[in-house]
């Protein structure tokens, strides 16, 4: 049996964890998606995205689930592992107090898991005041230590000065995570569950730390489309091969003008389409780019102009 | 008329300042009726009198105030340890103490498994057991055609033969923390903490808690009570759903059940609110024999498992802090809603930092509701000062001391976790009882063997197995210690109003001992004879 991808969304209390969440369980993203939650309370799920509802485990109808953890995580853990069909993915939302280095463990030891990342998500808002708190400082500095990707939310919200503190002090924390700006935790859920650069190696985070005064890390900003219109082949192959400040990676797949579906993927300088059978859901692009180069406004411009409109 | 019996004992120690010591006991319908002399049965008319306990010492029924109910369960997997033990049913199984006799154990309990069942085996602490560390190519002598575990007395860790490490997946490229390896590279067996155990623990399915659910757990942990002197014990982390509950309710009121049953409703994952609802609707359903409304909080992990959340100066080699079960502000919220629905709370702290946390937690929730008379308890409270101490008095806050971490952690501490100077002032017993803090002294069972005169002598000694003697000046009392393992400990869970001392009108709960603690010496406290109980006025003894 192969293993099921997982990743660990973490971050401290009101930091933003749960709307990242109830994105990943309603984003039109067509994957069977399991997020393991603590409890239901904060999910918030449309009463019509809800399939039917048991116990411990909430049905979407988009074949996306949410299991709480209950009494004991590893017993979670192995309800979802004995799962047919099994998800496609598992995504472990974490206390406000774990340690994702300790909750990682679990899929790296056990083969029929496969750890791809953990995100961390601190908020623009509150973060500096949390780091202050004497019980809870040292627990966020840990869980910064072991992000592959930190999300940042209520940078809408948050004053300049504060977004910049915390820009400082994830750079400082985290050197080599990638950065995300997330209000309102709309980041394409591909973007989250892609593998991750793994940083569950630490030894100690803070002996690292001293090392790092420079940011290895880079800033980025998405970009989401999701509907039904077609795309005319030869002004996507166009956007494929465009200058796009900024652009990372841009993927999706969508219908084109000859009614055939076509599967698309661009990475830095390499760009690919092909024809692949039609998809459940609707058509779907995504894309990253670095923050403050990227601007998704202008990339949605472009890609008005590719869909067939006519 | 009910049936007046006069016991007459070498002693009883009563625990009751007005009348420290006996010579009679006299029980109707399971409660103590008379204490003193052969002369108090004359008032009462009839009494039939009963001389069997005349060379024993009958001390209060024993309170076992942080166990578990898997405490006799346990033994359903073969007993690897290194001490003798005595299972539930009285069979005696002397400790291993090399790989040859435990191998030599393993092997005659393989013959009677089935072809390929594998086998599992607990109490093994490698801390007390000779020769090399253990690893998966001793547990291969035993088999190699079926998986062998040895879950170790800590339970924070196995060791495997390979045929349980090829069964979980685990290989040459396995890379997780807590999978150790031996000098030529290859796996170890060893499997440290959960996250490494569970591979082996789900495809064996093997679950500890599954364990300690049932009858026959509730039937199991009744007689290993009964062989320890102990008429009442916690399960101090219960689930506690209905279908365990109609059990526990059922089992407990059999005529021929020996232990009164303290179970601790685990609400840690629960909202407030659903917590104390739940606490509430357990604790209506109370009985005698059942006792049920305390509630069991977590806040951090361990000191030897560098989980505790401690104050500066922290681990010895700089280990980083430990955890938090919950968010501090969650755990404020829970606290605050227990205490303001009066509920008692029992809760797991174990470094300083989380016990000053907890007590500034109560505090605040007194704030609100003001009261003083809640007995919240500090569980373990391993580190504690003397200012948590004499704050916890100040807030009728109690203290359940883990006396039996200074003899089977004591070393180690002293060496690896928190040095010799913090380690002399863990489980500050005679701090506790100077800040006037009622005092409670536990086994944590499984953790540490079930057996309350042990702690006691712990209490008393506070050696370790190297000979180092652990903060002379936190030593008690022979007397205190075991004032901590009956009436403390009955106040700590607030019941003391029944048991934890031999007086009229208390249930009749003795232990049933074979010497006196009083007159043999300090030092051979835990070696002095457990000959049974006496609970509810039913005798246990055989």
């Amino acid at each position: 049996m192969t293993a099921i991808p997982v990743t660990l969304i973490s971050g401290y209390l009101g930091a933003g964890k749960t709307t990242v969440v109830n994105h990943i369980l309603s984003d039109q993203h067509g994957r069977r998606i399991c997020v393991l939650v603590n409890d239901f309370g904060e999910i918030a799920l449309d009463a019509d995205l809800i399939d039917n509802r048991t116990g411990d485990t909430v049905a979407l109808s988009n074949g996306c689930m949410c299991c709480t953890i209950g009494n004991d995580f590893y017993s979670a853990i192995d309800r979802i592992l004995r799962m047919s069909p099994r998800p496609e993915h598992l995504v472990i939302e974490t206390s406000g107090v774990a340690d994702p280095f300790k909750v990682g463990q679990i899929a790296l030891a056990e083969p029929e898991m496969d750890l791809r990342g953990v995100i961390v998500v601190v908020d623009a808002v509150n973060f500096a005041n949390a780091m202050t708190d004497p019980f809870l400082g040292d627990t966020l500095r840990n869980q910064l230590a072991t992000a592959g990707l930190v999300l940042i939310t209520k940078s809408d919200i948050a004053s300049p000065g504060a977004l910049k503190s915390l820009r400082v002090t994830v750079a400082t924390l985290a050197p080599e995570a990638l950065r995300m700006v997330a209000d309102h935790g709309r980041v394409p859920s591909e973007l989250l569950l892609d593998p991750l650069p793994l940083r569950l190696k630490r030894s100690d985070p803070h002996a690292h730390a001293q090392d790092h005064d420079h940011d290895h890390g880079a800033e980025y900003r998405g970009w989401v489309w999701t509907g039904s219109a077609r795309a005319d082949s030869a002004a996507l192959d166009r956007l494929l091969g465009a200058d796009i400040a900024g652009l990372y990676r841009l993927k999706g797949l969508v219908q084109t003008e000859d009614g055939g579906w076509n599967a698309f993927h661009r990475a830095g300088l390499h760009a690919e389409r092909r024809a692949v059978d039609p998809p459940h859901g609707q058509g779907r692009a995504v894309a990253v780019g670095l923050a403050g180069h990227f601007d998704p406004a202008e990339l949605q411009s472009a890609w008005d102009r590719v869909l067939d409109h006519g | 008329m009910a049936d007046t019996v006069l016991y007459s004992a070498r002693r009883i120690i009563t625990m009751e300042p007005t009348q420290p010591h006996a010579t009679h006991v006299l029980v109707r319908e399971g409660r103590i009726l008379g204490v003193g002399g052969p002369e108090i049965a004359a008032p009462w008319g009839t009494v039939r009198h009963d001389d069997r306990f005349r060379d024993a010492v009958l001390l209060p029924g024993f309170v076992e105030a942080h166990s578990h109910m898997m405490t006799g369960a346990l033994w359903e997997y073969l007993y690897c340890g290194n001490v003798d033990r005595l299972d539930p049913d009285g069979t005696l199984w002397p400790g291993v103490t090399t790989v040859d006799e435990m191998i030599g154990r393993m092997q005659a309990a393989i013959a009677r498994l089935p072809a390929g069942a594998p086998l599992v085996c607990w109490g093994f602490d490698p801390l007390f057991f000779e020769g090399d560390r253990l690893n998966r190519l001793h547990l291969d002598r035993a088999a190699t055609d079926r998986p062998v575990v040895v879950i170790h007395q800590s339970f924070h860790l196995m060791t495997v033969n390979s045929a349980a490490l090829d069964m979980a997946g685990y290989g040459p490229d396995t890379n997780a923390e807590g999978v150790p390896r031996l000098p030529d590279g290859s796996l170890m067996g060893e499997l440290q903490e959960m996250a490494a155990m569970f591979p082996v623990m789900r495809r064996l399915n093997l679950s500890l808690q599954d364990l300690s659910r049932g009858e026959r757990a509730m039937v199991q942990f009744g007689k290993a009570a009964v062989q320890t002197g102990v008429t009442t014990a916690t399960d101090l982390y219960a689930e506690l759903d209905d279908t365990e509950l109609d059990t526990l309710l059922s089992v407990t009121a059999r005529a021929d059940y020996p232990l009164r049953i303290v179970p601790a409703l685990g609400v840690i994952g629960m909202e407030p609110e659903t917590a104390v609802a739940r606490a509430l609707a357990v604790r209506a359903r109370s009985t005698d024999m059942l006792r049920m409304g305390i509630c069991k909080v977590m806040t951090d992990g361990s000191i030897q498992g560098f989980t505790a959340r401690m104050n500066w100066p922290g681990y010895l080699g700089g280990q980083p802090n430990g955890i938090w079960n919950l968010e501090p502000a969650r755990l404020k919220s829970l606290i605050a809603a227990l205490h303001g629905a009066g509920l008692n709370m029992q809760l797991h702290t174990n470094g300083d930092e989380a016990s000053g946390f907890v007590l500034d937690a109560i505090e605040e929730a007194m704030w609100t509701h003001p009261t003083g008379d809640s007995r919240h308890t500090l569980q373990h409270c391993q580190m504690a000062g003397e200012d948590q101490f004499h704050r916890a008095a100040r807030l009728g806050v109690c203290v359940n001391l883990f006396a039996n971490h200074l003899w089977y952690y004591g070393d180690a501490h002293c060496d690896f976790t928190v040095g010799p100077d913090r380690a002399a002032r863990m489980n500050a017993c005679r701090s506790a009882l100077d800040n006037g803090v009622t005092l409670a002294i536990h086994s944590d069972s499984p953790v540490t063997p079930l057996g309350p005169l042990h702690v006691a002598w712990c209490a008393v000694n506070r050696i370790t197995p190297k000979g180092r003697v652990l903060g002379a000046n936190q030593r008690l009392s022979v007397l205190e210690a075991l004032h901590a393992i009956t009436l403390g400990a009955a106040r700590t869970l607030k019941l003391d109003r029944d048991i934890g001392s031999i007086t009229p009108g208390k249930c009749a709960d003795f232990a049933v001992l074979g010497d006196d603690p009083l007159t043999r010496a300090p030092e051979d406290l835990r070696d002095i004879p457990v000959l049974g109980t006496v609970q509810g006025g039913r005798v246990f003894v055989k």
